[in-house]
């Protein structure tokens, strides 16, 4: 009897187990359905089985005749399967593939949600806001046209400015306020962390800006001063 | 031995991990080789099923799977007279070559057997190679099939069929003497389920377990869709149900893409507005000073041409 057996044991073809029964008994959950080997290039359906992608395609488009799941049956849509990507490099090299011979087009990529939208930073561009205030501050000595006229002009002036950029600073924090709401208003999200990406080079440009309009502004003072001398 | 067998051939690496998977997990329900020449011919020995007049028996087969295994089926060939399929006769079932559409390639020769062992006592309702004997009659073969392997193909095969009848032997128990009352028919079903669910437990490896159940899961069902004729349109019924899963719909990268750049342009634009009024004004301002001087300078010829 122990013989009988031992011989039949003796008879199976060997094959390389470098696992023990542990390895094995983990390894089988990541094996594929079909050929019951490490699936290669896995792929899950949405009723939640494993199996190599060429091994699917080549059930799905050559011998099931209702698209069904191998395992239960259920029905299956290309558009929603779920490849699954691990640290091992993806073998594109045609002759490393299990089925040299056919053609099987790539894995249907998996279906990436939005990115999720970053924390927001209302203190950057209330600071940048602020000092776009301050640069509006500048505007109204320019005007002056008369002395007694000159007062009450720039103050005027200088009232409306500031009331503009108020409404400015007021529109865009509503705007940022709204950022989790509908697919728009979270694509303005994604653009207010784009804005926030580029603070750097947002300053650079606002320093370029000040730069110029302060130059301009050193020419009109000098041409205010010569008109006054000539006078 | 491996060497022999062309391990680039999808079918023959598959038929090779469930035998090295059969042999780390032998049954004693069943047993199953394949011809050292040829891995798609298998030889298999079945026990029959517990609380059934075919319990105690001993039932060879032959397994023949085909070159695109496992996405086409197997077929089977009993060669114990049994009283239930008939010998030397591919016999119909889901599992079987008669029908492709019903197989599934996540099935195996394990499954495949332990389907054959719970289809032994169901009504063949005139199925192709079926044969319904009585249970005095069934139970006679059963005694005889455990007293001698029976006689077929090469002499290698035989000794196959040999080796195979001893293993069985040393596990399967004896038949039992027939008891004065019999179970009813749909009781036996039952325990035969539950029976087959407990023998392998202990054998099987956990996640084996798990797959198994599936596979007999699904297999019971076949079963269930061959002897009612009222199932298939139950199973056109759960496959209608199935294409009305909700769907769940996922915003398109492109979609993205188009959304990204307007709010963009509307932040760029108050602030390019913003420093265009600058510059407006201080060019208006710029104006002004110049007409002032202007004025001035008129005014200061018109006081010179008045002395003059």
């Amino acid at each position: 009897m122990a013989s009988g057996f031992g011989e039949s044991t003796g008879r199976s073809p060997p094959s390389p187990s470098y696992f023990n029964n542990n390895n094995n008994n983990d390894a089988a959950n990541f094996e594929c359905n079909i050929c019951f080997e490490l699936a290669q290039d896995p792929i899950i359906t949405l009723c939640g089985h494993l199996f190599c992608w060429p091994c699917l395609y080549k059930w799905l488009h050559f011998h099931s005749q209702s698209r069904e799941c191998p395992v239960c049956k259920a029905l299956v849509e290309e558009e929603k399967l779920v490849p699954l990507y691990g640290r091992g490099k993806s073998s594109t090299d045609p002759r490393s593939k299990s089925i040299p011979g056919d053609n099987i087009p790539h894995r249907p990529a998996g279906q990436r949600p939005e990115t999720a939208p970053p924390p927001e930073t209302n203190h950057f561009h209330q600071h940048g806001f602020g000092f776009m205030g301050g640069l509006g501050g500048f505007a109204p000595p320019p005007m002056a046209t008369t002395r007694f006229g000159n007062f009450a002009l720039s103050a005027a002036f200088g009232g409306f400015i500031p009331s503009l950029f108020n409404f400015q600073l007021h529109g865009f924090h509503d705007a940022a306020m709204y950022g989790g709401g509908a697919g728009f208003p979270h694509g303005f999200a994604n653009t207010f962390h784009g804005v926030h990406a580029h603070g750097f080079p947002l300053r650079t440009h606002q320093g370029q800006q000040d730069y110029y309009l302060k130059k301009l502004l050193l020419f009109v003072v000098l041409c205010v001063v010569l008109a006054f001398i000539w006078q | 031995m491996a060497d022999k067998y062309n391990l680039k051939n999808p079918a023959v690496k598959r038929i090779l991990q469930e035998l090295k998977e059969m042999n780390s997990n032998p049954s004693d329900d069943f047993m199953s080789l394949p011809l050292e020449e040829n891995i798609f011919e298998w030889q298999f020995a079945i026990r029959g099923p517990r609380d059934t007049e075919f319990e105690g028996g001993i039932y060879h087969g032959r397994i023949q799977l085909p070159s695109e295994y496992p996405f086409k089926p197997p077929s089977f060939m009993l060669l114990t007279p049994n009283g239930r399929f008939e010998t030397q006769t591919k016999i119909c079932l889901s599992i079987s070559n008669h029908h492709p559409e019903h197989w599934q390639p996540s099935w195996s020769v394990r499954t495949a057997l332990v389907a054959l062992i719970a289809f032994m006592p169901t009504n063949p309702n005139g199925a192709l190679g079926s044969l319904d004997y009585k249970k005095e009659e069934r139970r006679t073969l059963a005694v005889k099939s455990r007293e001698a392997p029976p006689k077929f193909g090469t002499p290698e095969r035989q000794k196959l069929i040999d080796e195979i009848h001893e293993y069985m032997v040393s596990k399967a128990p004896p038949v039992p003497q027939p008891s004065a009352s019999e179970a009813s028919e749909e009781n036996p079903r039952n325990e035969e389920a539950e029976t087959h669910a407990n023998s392998l437990n202990p054998e099987s490896l956990t996640a084996g377990e798990v797959i198994l159940d599936q596979e007999v899961d699904g297999i019971v069902e076949e079963q269930e869709e061959v002897l009612a004729n009222a199932n298939p349109a139950g199973v056109e019924a759960s496959r209608e149900v199935q294409p009305s899963v909700s769907r769940y719909e996922v915003l398109q990268k492109s979609d993205t893409r188009v959304q990204n750049p307007k709010p963009e342009t509307r932040v760029q634009k108050p602030d390019d507005r913003l420093f265009t009024l600058a510059a407006i004004g201080l060019t208006i301002a710029i104006v002004v000073l110049l007409l002032k001087k202007f004025i001035k300078s008129t005014q200061h010829g018109a006081l010179f041409s008045d002395g003059s």
